[in-house]
């Protein structure tokens, strides 16, 4: 696996969606807590850094699935996977070499996102408010959930000859995946109660509150819940919030993402036939 | 006679359709196995089973004697090279950059060697130009460097010549025989251009429809081919006094029938038969190319 893993290295030194991404997160972290200290300054309000920091959580996935389809696709399309199992390497170490070499690139652009993000951001916004904790937990949920994007996207990309269909449908799984993400969110956050205003018959109108239809509870809340906390788009929408219920739980999903997916994807390169 | 390759019964099935039917082949060593059939006859299927790139659906096959359920033909791949359909290169890299990767899937510690391995394909001077800048005789070139990288004993080529112009077709020719010679590696070369395969084969495997329909060296196929008159007599016991007088080359099929391997003298072969009170029945001049041969082999077009 070495030898694999030095040879992805050659490329990705020389991989211009990897330089681009790099350049974006690093842009992103650069302009973020930038962006946060000016609408600070004219709008008076406090910003602290807090706010924002888990940011590249939205976007990390998008990144990831344009990176994993390319990177991956182009050994289907220039034919190298071949070069790799004629000279006898393993499908299980092939397999695994690009998912270790694609996970390593989502936590260094996540990485590249944070430093300048903590560079800037520290001495213009201040330190942050909640406590390194739950910081320190936030990071390694996202850290965690890059890791899953870049093992589902691996194990499409492993499994698909074509890389234009590759590159699209993990593009279109990733948007997808924050668009579930927001639609659990904003089902989740609905109100339990909304006011409710009505005429009475001589015009006077009266406010009273009443139970929102859309209001979940009891077992749907908590598969919404679930669903929320598992899917890697709604755990993009909780640490780019900061606002997840059950944070402890992310990073054990996002493991269980990971050891799935890989499993999957072993099992089915595996029996693949290679043209 | 020791082989780098050998299949015994080997099956491809892909849905209903078996595009290897008992395919029965052996590749001697330090030969250039020249592997002949038309478009759909199963070489690059075949090819695609003994590269590891799909599992046979039944039969087996032998690659430097390690069968390919055992384990260890992972250490007789290292043995090989192969471009399988397409060279196998990064588009977007330079000549360099595509061997330097190639250097590190094997394992090989230094850069030692790729110089010379660019000089023989004739791609030393190409710098930093990407790849996919180059022509596609050029391709073809990087792609066997990077089959070349780690020495291998076995080179596999799957219609290396095809799509390519007079000059690239000569200069892979020249390439493969220059391997084939200096560095004793044995070739396995699948083609359908009989003309280019006849200037390089010391073997030749015949497909057709999933199954190999002949195995010949190159010596016995010219024995075949050879430029002869086929005649046909009242009697060879005759014939054979009379060629064995003008002291030419021949060989009896049967009682009536003999070929006669030289540009004889019609009138005075006649003659002296004549006088052994032997009759010409007929006299047929044959002359059979590659591409003849392969076509009584599998038919032609009415096979197709």
């Amino acid at each position: 696996m070495n030898k694999l893993l030095s040879a992805n290295y050659i490329r990705l030194r020389k991989d211009k969606f990897f330089w681009l991404g790099m350049a974006f997160m690093f842009a992103a972290g650069i302009f973020f807590p930038v962006m946060r200290y000016m609408d600070a300054k004219e709008s008076n309000t406090i910003n602290n850094i807090d706010n924002g920091f888990f940011g590249c959580a939205l976007f990390i996935g998008i990144i990831m699935a344009v990176f994993c389809s390319l990177f991956i696709g182009t050994e289907y399309s220039d034919g190298t996977i071949r070069n790799k199992i004629v000279v006898g390497h393993k499908r299980v170490s092939i397999y695994l070499t690009n998912l270790f070499t694609t996970s390593l690139v989502s936590i260094a652009m996540c990485v590249i996102f944070f430093v300048p993000y903590l560079c800037i951001g520290i001495p213009l916004l201040g330190f942050f408010e909640m406590n390194i904790k739950s910081v320190l937990l936030f990071a390694l949920t996202i850290l965690l959930l890059a890791i899953a994007f870049s093992s589902i996207f691996t194990l499409i990309s492993m499994l698909n000859h074509n890389k234009v269909i590759s590159a699209i449908i993990c593009i279109l799984l990733s948007f997808g995946l924050l668009l579930t993400g927001t639609i659990l969110n904003k089902m989740l956050e609905a109100p339990e109660i909304i006011p409710s205003y009505s005429i009475g018959a001589n015009g006077e109108a009266t406010a009273s509150e009443m139970q929102n239809p859309k209001f979940l509870d009891g077992t749907k809340r908590e598969i919404v819940q679930f669903v929320y906390d598992f899917i890697p788009g709604g755990q993009a929408i909780q640490c780019a919030a900061i606002n997840a219920e059950n944070l402890h739980m992310l990073p054990i999903y996002s493991i269980i993402i990971i050891v799935f997916s890989t499993g999957a994807g072993l099992f089915f390169f595996k029996k693949k036939e290679l043209k | 006679m020791d082989y780098v390759l050998r299949t015994n019964a080997l099956c491809k099935k892909y849905k209903d359709f078996k595009a290897l039917n008992g395919l029965s082949m052996n590749v001697p060593k330090g030969a250039i196995y020249g592997f002949v059939g038309k478009n759909g006859a199963g070489k690059t299927t075949l090819i695609r089973l003994i590269c590891g790139l799909q599992e046979p659906t039944s039969g087996e096959y032998t690659l430097y004697g390690k069968k390919n359920t055992d384990i260890e033909i992972l250490k007789s791949r290292r043995r090989m090279g192969a471009i399988v359909e397409t060279p196998s290169i990064y588009l977007d890299m330079t000549a360099e950059d595509n061997l330097k990767t190639q250097y590190r899937i094997l394992g090989l510690p230094s850069f030692d060697g790729m110089g010379d391995i660019l000089k023989l394909v004739g791609l030393e001077n190409t710098g930093k130009k990407k790849a996919k800048n180059f022509s596609l005789g050029m391709r073809q070139r990087l792609g066997i460097a990077v089959a070349l990288i780690g020495d291998p004993d076995f080179l596999v080529l799957d219609e290396p010549t095809n799509g390519l112009d007079p000059q690239g077709m000569i200069e892979i020719r020249e390439l493969i025989l220059k391997l084939n010679r200096e560095r004793q590696i044995t070739v396995l070369i699948s083609s359908h251009i009989l003309d280019e395969l006849s200037k390089l084969a010391t073997h030749y495997g015949f497909i057709d429809n999933g199954r190999i329909v002949k195995e010949i060296s190159a010596d016995e196929l010219e024995a075949t081919c050879r430029k002869c008159v086929h005649m046909e007599v009242s009697d060879t016991k005759p014939l054979v006094r009379v060629l064995d007088q003008m002291k030419i080359d021949y060989k009896i099929i049967d009682h009536n029938s003999a070929d006669v391997f030289a540009k004889i003298n019609v009138s005075r072969l006649t003659a002296a038969l004549s006088k052994e009170n032997c009759e010409v029945i007929s006299m047929q001049e044959r002359d059979e190319s590659l591409e003849s041969y392969y076509v009584s082999l599998v038919g032609g077009k009415s096979n197709e």
